[in-house]
C-alpha cells in the first residue's frame, strides 16, 4: 500500500521534472541518463531551432548542457561549419522550412552522425523526404535515430506550462476571439491548441478524464484532444500510452482530471492589479520565460535642454527553481517580500561577520601563536576554521547573488508601486470584485492625477464595469468616459468589454469572496525602522485573504464533485472509454487527486498563484496551470483594443 | 453602419413562418455567431406574430434595430440592423424583397414553406449589397408614398408582448433557440444586463 501511495506521489511528480527527464533522455542519445554514471559524457553538437530554444532554456542551464556533454549549440538556421567528427542532435520543429535545411546539412556531410528528434510528431511524407536526401547524400548509415519527442509545450514551474512562445499569436486571445476568423483558420488555431495539449499528456504519462464548458472554444479543445487521446489509445501498435512510456503513472489509481475553461468566463484577472511579488514582477517589469529584463536608469533625469539622457544600465536575471528565495516568496505579499530581502541581508551580514572574525583568528593564530607554539600545534584549529570557511563560502556567494538579485528586482517593482499608486488600485480592485461597498468614489480615482497611469485606470473601471451588477446609466457611463478620455486613455477597449458583457455566461459571484484587510502599522516598523533597502512609507501594508477566483472555483467545483449550477452541465470526455460517450453526467463520482487546469485563451501569474494557493490547503492533492499564453494587463489590453479598430 | 439580417416570412395563424433568411454575424466573435443567429430568427418571427397586418414597425432593443414590414396579405420582412443603419432604407429594402418574393414564390406555397423548401435565392445577394446603402438603390427610387409617421416605434421588445407575457417563458419554449443560447440568455438575464440581441 505505502509502495502505491509513494507511487501515486510521484505520479504528480512535476511536469518540469518530467520533461527535464525526457530532454536529458534525448541529449544522451535517447537512451535513458542515469545520474552520476562514471565516465565523461560523449562530446556533441546541439541544433536547435527558436522553438527547441525555448522549452529547453526554462529548464536546462548552460551549464547542464555541458555537463551532458554539449559543447556547442547552434541554432538551426545559422551559418555553421562542418564539423565532422562529432555527433549532432537536432531538436526541431517538423515543419518543411526545417526539413529543407537538415537535408541541407546532411547533402553537406556537416556532422558525424544525426539523432534527429522533432518537437512534435514529423508526417510521413516529411519522413520520406529526410530518408530520400539521406539517401541522395550516401548518408544513410549516418542518420542514428529519428524521433518524435512530444514535446511541444514550454513547463515555466513545477506547477505551470504554456504551448508556446514563437506562434503565440496564433493562439492567442485575439486569434481564438477575432470576428473576421473564418472556418478554417479556426481549425488551424485549435489543432495547434490540441497538439501542445496531447504533447503535455503523452509527457506526464496519463489520460486524463476531461470537462469543459459548452459553446466556447474550450469545448472544441476538449472534442479534439478526446478525439486524439482516443485514436492514440485504440492504435495498438503506436499507442504512446503503455507501460514504458508512462513511468511512475501507471501506478497512481486515479487519472487526473483535465479542466478546460474559456478566457471568456473572467476577464476581470487578466486586468487585475495584483500584490503578490512573481505576479507583480510579470505585471510591472519586462519578465518573460522565467527572465527579468531590469533597465537601471543611472543618473539624473531631468536634463537641460538639449544633453542627451544618461545610458541605462540593463541587467537580466533568471528565476529559476535554484533560487531559493524566488521559489520561497514567489507568491507571497510584496510588503513580506521587502521584509523578507532585508531579513536575508542582516542574516548575511551576521554569517559575513562570523567568517571574518574566523578568517581574523586565523591570521592571528599564524602571526602570533604560530611561531610560539609551532604551526603543528595550531594546525588541527586551522584546518577547522578553513574548513568552517571554505563550506559555507559557496552558500553565503550564493547568499549575496540573490540578495543582490532580489533588491534590485524588488527595487523595481516597488519604484512602479509607488509612482503608480498600486496598493490603492489593488486594494479598491479587490473590493469591487468581491461586491464589498467602495470608500472611494471610482470617478475620484480616474481623475487623480497622481494616481496611476492612464492604462491604471483603464483596467480599473474595465473591472468596474466587468463586475458591476447593474449597468450603469447611459448619464454615468458618459461621465466616466469623459473622466477617462480626460486622463488620456484610449476608450477602444471598453467597446469590446461591452459586447463581451452582453454575450459572455459569466461565472456568477460567490457567496464568500473574502476581504483585504491592511494590517496594523506595528509589522511594518522593522522595515520602515532599520534603515532598510526599501522605504515602503506611504504603502500600505496589505494582506490577502484566500478568496477563490472564478477558475479557481471551477476547479474546485469539478475536483471535489460539487453539484454547482455554473459547472453541471460541463462536458465530460473519457477517452478510454470505448464508445465516444458525451453525456455529462460523469461516470467517476470520487474527487479528484490531480488536476490539470488549462485556459484557453490565454492566463496570468494570479491565475496561477490563485490555484496554488487553493491546493495548498488540501493534503495530497495537485495541481497544474497552464493557458495558451501568458500575458499581463498591458499585453491583454493591447490585443483587445485591436477589436474596438476593426 | 451594419445589417445583420433579412428575413421573409409568413404571418400565420397563430404562428409565424420562417420562408427565407440571409445572416452576416461576421462582426461576432466565432462561438458566439450560432447563438447570434438563433437568436436573429427567434426575433423575428416574434416580432412579425405580435404585429398587425398592413404595418410597418421599428423594434429597438439596445444597439440594435428590428424593422418589420407586414403586407396586407400576410407576407412580412425583417430586417435586423444596428443604430445608424437609416430606416428609410430598410424599409424600401423590405419593400423591394417582398416584391421580388411574391413574384417568383408561388402564394400557395407561403403558409407551408421552409428555408430548405422555398426557391428564392436572391436574399444573400441583397443583404451584402444594402451594407453599404449608398451603393444600393438611389434615393430617387425610394417610395415617395413612405409615410414615415406611419411607422410604428418600439422601445423595447417587452412592449410587444401581451399583458402578463415574458420574453423569458417565450424563450425557454422556443424550438427555434438551442439549449446554449438559451442558456446564454438565462445568465444574461440574471446578471441584469440584456443579451446584445434581446
Amino acid at each position: 500500500w505505502m509502495l502505491g501511495v509513494k507511487m501515486a506521489a510521484a505520479a504528480a511528480s512535476s511536469i518540469r521534472e518530467r520533461q527535464t527527464v525526457a530532454l536529458k533522455r534525448m541529449l544522451n542519445f535517447n537512451v535513458p541518463h542515469v545520474k552520476n554514471s562514471t565516465g565523461e559524457p560523449v562530446w556533441k553538437v546541439l541544433i536547435y531551432d527558436r522553438f527547441g530554444q525555448d522549452i529547453i532554456s526554462p529548464l536546462l542551464s548552460v551549464k547542464e548542457l555541458r555537463d551532458m556533454g554539449i559543447t556547442l549549440h547552434l541554432l538551426l538556421h545559422s551559418d555553421r561549419d562542418p564539423i565532422p567528427d562529432v555527433p549532432a542532435v537536432y531538436f526541431v520543429m517538423p515543419t518543411e522550412e526545417n526539413i529543407d535545411r537538415m537535408c541541407q546539412d546532411l547533402r553537406n556531410q556537416l556532422y558525424e552522425s544525426y539523432y534527429l528528434n522533432f518537437i512534435s510528431a514529423i508526417s510521413r511524407s516529411k519522413l520520406e523526404d529526410i530518408a530520400n536526401a539521406a539517401l541522395a547524400a550516401s548518408a544513410v548509415t549516418q542518420v542514428a535515430k529519428v524521433f518524435d519527442q512530444y514535446l511541444n509545450f514550454i513547463t515555466l514551474e513545477d506547477d505551470m506550462f504554456v504551448l508556446c512562445n514563437q506562434n503565440k499569436e496564433l493562439v492567442s486571445y485575439r486569434a481564438i476571439n477575432r470576428p473576421d476568423i473564418t472556418d478554417t483558420e479556426m481549425e488551424t488555431v485549435m489543432d495547434t491548441i490540441v497538439d501542445s495539449l496531447f504533447c503535455f499528456f503523452v509527457t506526464l504519462g496519463a489520460v486524463p478524464i476531461i470537462r469543459c464548458s459548452r459553446g466556447t472554444a474550450a469545448e472544441m479543445v476538449a472534442m479534439k484532444l478526446d478525439k486524439k487521446l482516443r485514436e492514440n489509445l485504440r492504435d495498438a501498435r503506436n499507442s504512446l500510452f503503455t507501460g514504458d512510456t508512462l513511468g511512475a503513472g501507471q501506478f497512481s489509481f486515479q487519472r487526473p482530471l483535465l479542466v478546460l475553461v474559456d478566457r471568456n468566463i473572467d476577464l476581470a484577472t487578466p486586468l487585475h492589479h495584483t500584490w503578490t511579488y512573481q505576479a507583480l514582477v510579470h505585471d510591472v517589469l519586462d519578465f518573460h520565460l522565467n527572465r527579468v529584463n531590469l533597465e537601471e536608469s543611472s543618473g539624473v533625469e531631468n536634463s537641460p535642454a538639449g544633453a542627451r539622457p544618461k545610458r541605462k544600465n540593463k541587467k537580466s536575471y533568471d528565476l529559476t527553481p535554484v533560487d531559493k528565495f524566488w521559489q520561497k516568496h514567489k507568491g507571497s505579499p510584496f510588503p513580506e517580500v521587502a521584509e523578507s530581502v532585508q531579513q536575508e541581508l542582516e542574516s548575511y551580514r551576521a554569517q559575513e561577520d562570523e567568517v571574518k572574525r574566523l578568517k581574523s583568528i586565523m591570521l592571528l593564530k599564524i602571526r602570533v601563536l604560530a611561531p610560539q607554539r609551532g604551526i603543528i600545534a595550531i594546525l588541527g584549529d586551522l584546518n577547522l576554521s578553513v574548513y568552517i570557511t571554505c563550506s559555507s563560502l559557496p552558500e553565503l556567494l550564493e547568499k549575496k547573488r540573490l540578495i543582490d538579485l532580489h533588491t534590485n528586482v524588488a527595487t523595481a517593482v516597488l519604484e512602479h508601486i509607488k509612482a503608480r499608486k498600486l496598493d490603492v488600485y489593488f486594494e479598491y480592485e479587490e473590493k469591487i470584485m468581491s461586491k464589498t461597498t467602495l470608500d472611494k468614489s471610482l470617478l475620484d480615482i480616474i481623475s487623480d492625477p497622481d494616481a496611476g497611469t492612464p492604462e491604471d485606470k483603464m483596467r480599473l473601471f474595465l473591472i468596474y464595469y466587468i463586475s458591476t451588477q447593474q449597468a450603469p446609466s447611459e448619464a454615468d457611463l458618459e461621465q466616466y468616459k469623459k473622466a477617462l478620455t480626460d486622463a488620456g486613455c484610449n476608450l477602444n477597449p471598453l467597446q469590446y468589454i461591452k459586447q463581451w458583457k452582453a454575450f459572455t455566461k459569466m461565472a456568477s459571484a460567490p457567496a464568500n469572496y473574502g476581504n483585504t484587510t491592511t494590517k496594523p502599522m506595528g509589522l511594518l516598523s522593522r522595515v520602515m525602522n532599520t534603515g532598510s533597502q526599501f522605504v515602503m512609507e506611504g504603502v500600505k501594508n496589505l494582506v490577502l485573504k484566500q478568496q477563490n477566483l472564478p477558475v479557481t472555483r471551477i476547479l474546485d467545483n469539478l475536483m471535489e464533485m460539487k453539484s454547482n449550477p455554473e459547472t453541471d452541465d460541463y462536458r465530460y470526455f473519457d477517452p478510454k472509454m470505448l464508445r465516444g460517450n458525451d453525456s455529462s453526467v460523469p461516470r467517476n463520482k470520487n474527487p479528484f487527486q490531480e488536476a490539470i487546469v488549462f485556459v484557453v485563451g490565454g492566463g496570468n501569474y494570479i491565475e496561477y498563484q490563485n490555484l496554488v494557493d487553493y491546493i495548498k490547503g488540501k493534503q495530497g492533492k495537485h495541481v497544474l496551470y497552464g493557458c495558451s499564453e501568458l500575458f499581463n494587463a498591458t499585453q491583454f489590453i493591447k490585443q483587445v483594443k485591436q477589436f474596438g479598430q476593426s | 453602419m451594419k445589417l445583420y439580417s433579412l428575413s421573409v416570412l409568413y404571418k400565420g395563424e397563430p404562428k409565424a413562418v420562417l420562408l427565407k433568411a440571409a445572416y452576416d454575424v461576421s462582426s461576432f466573435s466565432f462561438f458566439q455567431r450560432s447563438s447570434v443567429q438563433e437568436f436573429m430568427t427567434f426575433t423575428s418571427q416574434l416580432i412579425v406574430e405580435r404585429s398587425a397586418k398592413g404595418t410597418r414597425s421599428s423594434v429597438k432593443e439596445q444597439e440594435y434595430l428590428c424593422h418589420v414590414y407586414v403586407r396586407n396579405d400576410s407576407l412580412a420582412g425583417v430586417a435586423i440592423a444596428d443604430n445608424e443603419y437609416p430606416s428609410r432604407v430598410a424599409f424600401t429594402l423590405l419593400e423591394k424583397v417582398l416584391d421580388e418574393f411574391s413574384n417568383q414564390v408561388d402564394k400557395i406555397d407561403w403558409p407551408v414553406g421552409s428555408p430548405a423548401t422555398i426557391n428564392y435565392t436572391s436574399l444573400d445577394s441583397h443583404l451584402s449589397r444594402y451594407q453599404n446603402p449608398r451603393e444600393a438603390d438611389p434615393m430617387s427610387k425610394v417610395q415617395a408614398e413612405l409615410d414615415e409617421t406611419k411607422i410604428i416605434l418600439h422601445n423595447t421588445m417587452e412592449s410587444l408582448l401581451e399583458r402578463g407575457e415574458k420574453l423569458d417563458d417565450l424563450v425557454s419554449k422556443s424550438e427555434v433557440l438551442g439549449t446554449q443560447s438559451k442558456a446564454f440568455y438565462k445568465t444574461a438575464r440574471k446578471q441584469n444586463s440584456c443579451c446584445a440581441i434581446m
